[in-house]
């Protein structure tokens, strides 16, 4: 280019600031129009406080009707094969809305912003949610994520005190984590306000874990509930009739001796099956929900009164080496990097005689779109050792954040989503089971759940035994819990033996719980 | 001069803003213990004593090495000797240097999961082909000593391309006469790419071979995706190591911690690179 050329193509200073400022201008017009776009729509003035003093005795008062909002909504489930089961689920909840006890329009223009999970439970939830929508004029709007994601995002959207969601979706091992630094709101208070709470969809009695949604008196709380439950976890037994038939056995295996020597006598190369599969892979959530019921069983514990990890202790190396050696001899080989989704697929492809998961699973096992061995499928309550049996306890709850500026509404979905056609309708289709005693009375649930052979008769029993104190329900649980697994996951990989695990848990452990001053 | 400032600032703001407030904040976090939501308190090295003396630190630090040394190291040769095919003329190359090009284009985390499946051991296909060919299957992911090869594996299927392109294009800028005048003295094929197409290719390479090493350091999101850091920490590298510290325990000041490491450890590597290359002659 000649240097005339190279002269004109300069920008002049003039040029340069006429333009750098006209693209400012543009900027900030821009972002400030885009700003005041996106603000929710003013809320209506709400009390200094979202509770009443409770009064001593119940006020009762006149069934409100919801008659100046005409509820129209479209549904569409979100499964096809499900569409009629949605439409009469929007008709037994338009008959409670009908009987309702509160003035299910008191939040209305508000926004609930919730964070939830990808997974399927989520799916009939929104699925109800136009019917939510239009009986009270709030906008739900959720955010989904994976499993180990929602547990980050959700961690750190409540302990920074960032208050982008109102409403959050956890499991119940959290509660004392959330609770104590007072990030989730106490439940038990607007349980009490007739105001806010319909009698009509919820009734804690009828909920059958809400116990482990408490924060506990033990550590420290108040005993009041601070999460609302809509599922109810526990670990079971799978057992495959033809194969333990095949190999001279009838019924599940009742103790760990009995689990081991059955997955030998299963583990059948030349038939193409292994003997047992459970989860290896570390992290609380995964290798840490199923070992400690072989504590228990074993008669060890996790900590003694002062909080000093019990974890080098002969039980808990007995748990460690049982979880090992069944894992290592008789399961698939890379059970150690097994999580949730491994075990289904091991075991609805009739890849293993026996497993032990959540419900979830056994459930699944029934689903055509997932199981290959449809029906070929019992269940046992789990195996128990010389102290007896632990099943596992868990639940996927909802918390409202103290940061919402919405609580009102956020209780009003919480109630609406656990009541008993919403529950009904989301475990009928997700093939789970319900942690509401009225579900299983549902006449269409139990329809449901009666093709399942012997699974609701099991769960019953598993989630009546299943204990709060399952795994520690102390704030560090999560840095304690990941870091047993991660040693728990090297032991079932064969690097360690069960002892150096032990030994391994119980002084990084220490090392958490003396960081966090229980040793002071 | 205050015009020539105004032109910078915003790249100033910037770099402020993004770059060093979060460095230094970094910093001021790995000298605390800082919990959310209780309030930090002062430690002062207290942080670095305790992961210098925590053995599965420095296994952490080892196993990042070697994701980096064997990965970058056979991606550079698959790379070269791939461009070499890539170079020369023929039907549709076009088409197939963009399906070489493709494991480049898929995010990270995608991959992960795809090769997750691929790696089971019943139902991948990878031990498929194995059985096919009468090899035994191999544990990939759920076996200790094969983890962290599983995750160099995915991370060299991966970024083998970028190699493949940044040696393509030395190839490119390398001048025909040197190669024709080494094809007249006689030289065999073997001699003429060594002794003088990649001594012309180096310095490309070189620059290929820095950005390669320095973002295999920082792997995350294969690792994570395939296998967490499990079975136990087989594969945890130190990246991996900082996440959890924040996100699975909570402990931002071990974060902080091992994030100055690693930067410290990236900031060695790059200057043996930038020494290499003022040797080299590269500006």
């Amino acid at each position: 280019m000649s240097q005339e050329k190279k002269e004109e193509k300069k920008v002049s200073r003039r040029s340069y600031l006429k333009y750098a400022g006209a693209g400012v201008v543009v900027v900030a017009v821009a972002g400030v129009g885009g700003y005041y776009a996106t603000l929710p729509a003013p809320a209506p003035p709400t009390p200094s406080s979202t509770t009443v003093p409770v009064t001593t005795a119940p006020v009762t008062t006149a069934p409100v009707t919801t008659a100046s909002m005409t509820p129209t909504y479209t549904l569409k489930a979100f499964d096809p094969r499900f569409q009629s089961w949605l439409e009469g689920t929007a008709t037994e909840l338009e008959d409670l809305f009908s009987q309702a006890t509160i003035d299910w329009t008191q939040a209305k223009g508000q926004t609930v912003k919730l964070i939830c999970m990808t997974d399927h439970m989520i799916d009939p939830l929104l699925d109800l949610v136009p019917i939510f929508q239009a009986h009270t004029g709030i906008t739900v709007i959720p955010d989904r994520y994976a499993e180990t994601e929602l547990r980050d995002k959700t961690y750190m959207d409540l302990m920074t005190g960032t208050g982008l969601y109102d409403v959050v979706y956890t499991g119940d091992e959290m509660v004392n984590a959330f609770a104590k630094p007072h990030v989730i709101e106490d439940i038990s208070p607007m349980l009490k306000d007739t105001s806010v709470t319909d009698t009509k969809f919820t009734d804690p009695s009828d909920v059958m874990n809400l116990d482990p949604c408490r924060y506990l008196a033990e550590y420290g709380g108040d005993n009041d509930i601070y999460m609302w439950p809509i599922s109810a976890h526990s670990t079971i037994l799978n057992w495959h009739k033809a194969k333990l038939a095949e190999n001279g056995l009838s019924g599940p295996p009742e103790t760990f001796d009995q689990l081991m020597d059955y997955a030998s006598k299963c583990k059948r190369s030349d038939k193409g099956y292994y003997g047992f599969c459970m989860r290896g892979k570390r992290g609380q959530g995964t290798n840490m929900y199923l070992w400690p019921a072989f504590l228990w069983g074993f008669g060890g514990r996790f900590f003694d009164e002062k909080y000093v990890p019990q974890l080098d202790k002969p039980e808990a190396i007995q748990a460690t080496k049982f979880y090992a050696d069944i894992l290592i001899n008789y399961g698939p080989p890379g059970t150690a990097d097994y999580d949730f989704s491994e075990d289904l697929t091991e075991t609805a492809q009739g890849k293993v005689a026996m497993s032990i998961d959540d419900p979830v699973l056994s459930a699944w096992l029934f689903d055509p779109t997932r199981s290959t061995t449809v029906g070929e499928w019992w269940f046992g309550t789990h195996p128990g050792g010389p102290a007896g049996w632990f099943p596992a306890e868990a639940s996927w709850d909802f918390a409202i954040s103290t940061k919402s500026k919405a609580k009102t509404a956020s209780w009003l979905l919480l109630q609406f989503w656990a009541s008993v056609p919403s529950l009904s309708y989301t475990h009928m289709t997700t093939y789970h089971a319900a942690n509401r005693k009225s579900c299983l009375d549902n006449p269409g649930y139990k329809q449901e759940f009666a093709k399942y052979n012997n699974l609701a008769d099991v769960y019953a029993k598993s989630i009546a035994k299943a204990s709060p104190t399952y795994r520690p329900k102390i704030p560090e649980w999560k840095a304690v819990g990941d870091t047993m697994g991660a040693y728990l996951s090297s032991a079932i990989a064969g690097e360690i033996s069960a002892e150096a695990a032990n030994k391994g848990m119980q002084t990084d452990v220490y090392a958490i719980m003396e960081k966090a001053g229980y040793y002071k | 001069m205050k015009f020539e400032v105004s032109l910078v600032l915003p790249c100033i703001i910037l770099l402020l803003g993004m770059t060093i407030f979060p460095f230094f904040f970094c910093v001021y976090i790995s000298l605390t213990n800082w919990t959310p939501p209780s309030p930090a308190g002062f430690v002062g090295v207290l942080n670095y004593v305790a992961a210098l003396s925590d053995p599965v630190f420095y296994g952490n630090i080892l196993r990042t090495l070697t994701f980096t040394g064997v990965g970058v190291a056979t991606e550079t040769v698959l790379g070269i000797g791939l461009a070499t095919l890539l170079n020369r003329q023929f039907r549709g190359r076009a088409i197939v240097r963009s399906i070489f090009i493709l494991p480049l284009a898929i995010t990270p985390v995608v991959v992960g999961e795809l090769w997750r499946i691929l790696f089971h051991y019943d139902f991948g296909w990878i031990n498929y082909f194995l059985r096919t060919v009468g090899v035994p299957p191999v544990v990939w992911l759920g076996s200790a000593q094969h983890a962290l090869a599983s995750c160099i594996l995915v991370d060299i299927w991966q970024w083998t391309p970028f190699m493949t392109l940044v040696a393509l294009a030395g190839l490119q800028s390398v001048p025909a006469e040197p190669i024709e005048a080494a094809r007249i003295d006689g030289a065999s094929d073997f001699a003429i790419f060594f002794r003088v197409t990649l001594p012309l290719m180096q310095n490309v390479v070189f620059v290929g071979l820095m950005f390669r090493v320095v973002d295999s350091l920082k792997a995350f999101d294969i690792i994570f995706a395939l296998t967490g850091g499990g079975p136990g920490n087989s594969s945890q590298t130190l990246n991996l190591a900082t996440y959890l510290q924040a996100f699975f325990y909570f402990r931002f000041y071990d974060s902080a911690t091992y994030a100055i490491v690693l930067y410290l450890i990236v900031l060695i590597f790059t200057m043996i690179f930038v020494r290499a290359m003022r040797r080299m002659g590269i500006e």
